[in-house]
């Protein structure tokens, strides 16, 4: 009797446990991940570039049309990392809601750019790729992570210098 | 049929990456025995460059080499000689550093499309290295590094 009413009490537990599971996936909290982990990152990634690029541009703005040879051909390359990124996204991606933004600033330019900042941002930037490319699960995008990478870490140098 | 099981590869090849590893084993072999030339050929205004690049290649040799072991894989063995520039003048010097570096970037980009993590870090810090290098010996920037013609 007293093990008939230990069983009965496992199954309402079960029961309720069943019940709970349910709601977990049919109720209103509940959502379906419509974005992968890779398309995620590579919206944080496409972020970035842009904010680089506004910064970029704010910037050359700023200067005498002598002195921005250089940052100019920084842009470019900013401006071909963003493209590729962008091409990566699936076709789809244009119905589904953006990610939440980036924990970077804005695309908006810093108020009082200067070189040596965009050198620093370049040097983040890069170090961001290399984290990116260890989590992405695609290969081809870890590539084009590890070159975009690559090339920021050779900005950043020639901004910056060698023992920055 | 054979019941005969496949006999073990002291390469390691089957394993993830292992085949990438030792593409990258190979370009810093020829690298480092590359910039040794380049480094007792270069004038002042190049030595310090050269012999930089061959201390940094010795080291991601010997970390690809490791990564290898770890792996329970076995290192290629450098080869005894490997392509030197025909000319000892500044432009030839500089363009062959470009064209190990260059080597070495496409093993580490190739590198960076494996599996492992752990992998992928050691590509993504080797290719940098190797674009750093470039930059340092003023070669042209392309927006890809490690891409043929830095370009996609």
């Amino acid at each position: 009797m007293r093990q008939d009413a230990v069983s009965r009490r496992t199954v309402f537990a079960g029961a309720l446990v069943a019940t709970l599971g349910a709601c977990g996936c049919q109720g209103t909290r509940w959502y379906p991940h419509e974005i992968s982990p890779d398309e995620h990152l590579l919206r944080s990634a496409i972020a970035e570039e842009e904010t680089l690029i506004a910064r970029y541009q704010a910037l050359i703005r700023s200067l005498d049309e002598d002195e921005t040879g250089f940052l100019g051909d920084c842009l470019k390359r900013h401006e071909r990392h963003r493209a590729a990124l962008v091409e990566r996204l699936p076709e789809s991606a244009e119905t589904v809601l953006p990610t939440e933004p980036s924990r970077g600033p804005g695309p908006e330019a810093e108020p009082d750019e200067d070189v040596t900042r965009i050198g620093v941002a370049e040097q983040a930037a890069s170090t961001n790729r290399m984290r990116q490319l260890t989590e992405v699960f695609d290969p081809a995008l870890a590539q084009l992570l590890a070159s975009i990478g690559a090339c920021e870490a050779s900005h950043a140098y020639l901004i910056l210098g060698p023992n920055r | 049929m054979s019941t005969t099981p496949p006999s073990p590869d002291p390469t390691g090849s089957e394993l993830p990456g292992v085949d990438s590893l030792q593409d990258a084993l190979h370009a810093e072999h020829a690298a480092v025995y590359g910039y040794s030339y380049l480094g007792a050929q270069a004038s002042e205004r190049f030595e310090e460059a050269f012999r930089e690049r061959f201390n940094a290649h010795r080291a991601q040799r010997d970390a690809v080499r490791t990564a290898l072991v770890e792996r329970a894989a076995e290192p290629v063995a450098g080869a005894a000689a490997y392509a030197l520039p025909d000319d000892t003048d500044e432009d030839s010097l500089v363009n062959h550093a470009d064209l190990l570096e260059q080597v070495a970037a496409q093993a580490y980009l190739e590198l960076a499309g494996c599996t492992d993590p752990e992998l992928r870090d050691l590509a993504g810090r080797s290719l940098r290295q190797t674009a750093l290098s470039r930059a340092a010996l003023a070669l042209p920037l392309g927006p890809f590094p490690g891409f043929p013609g830095e370009e996609l």
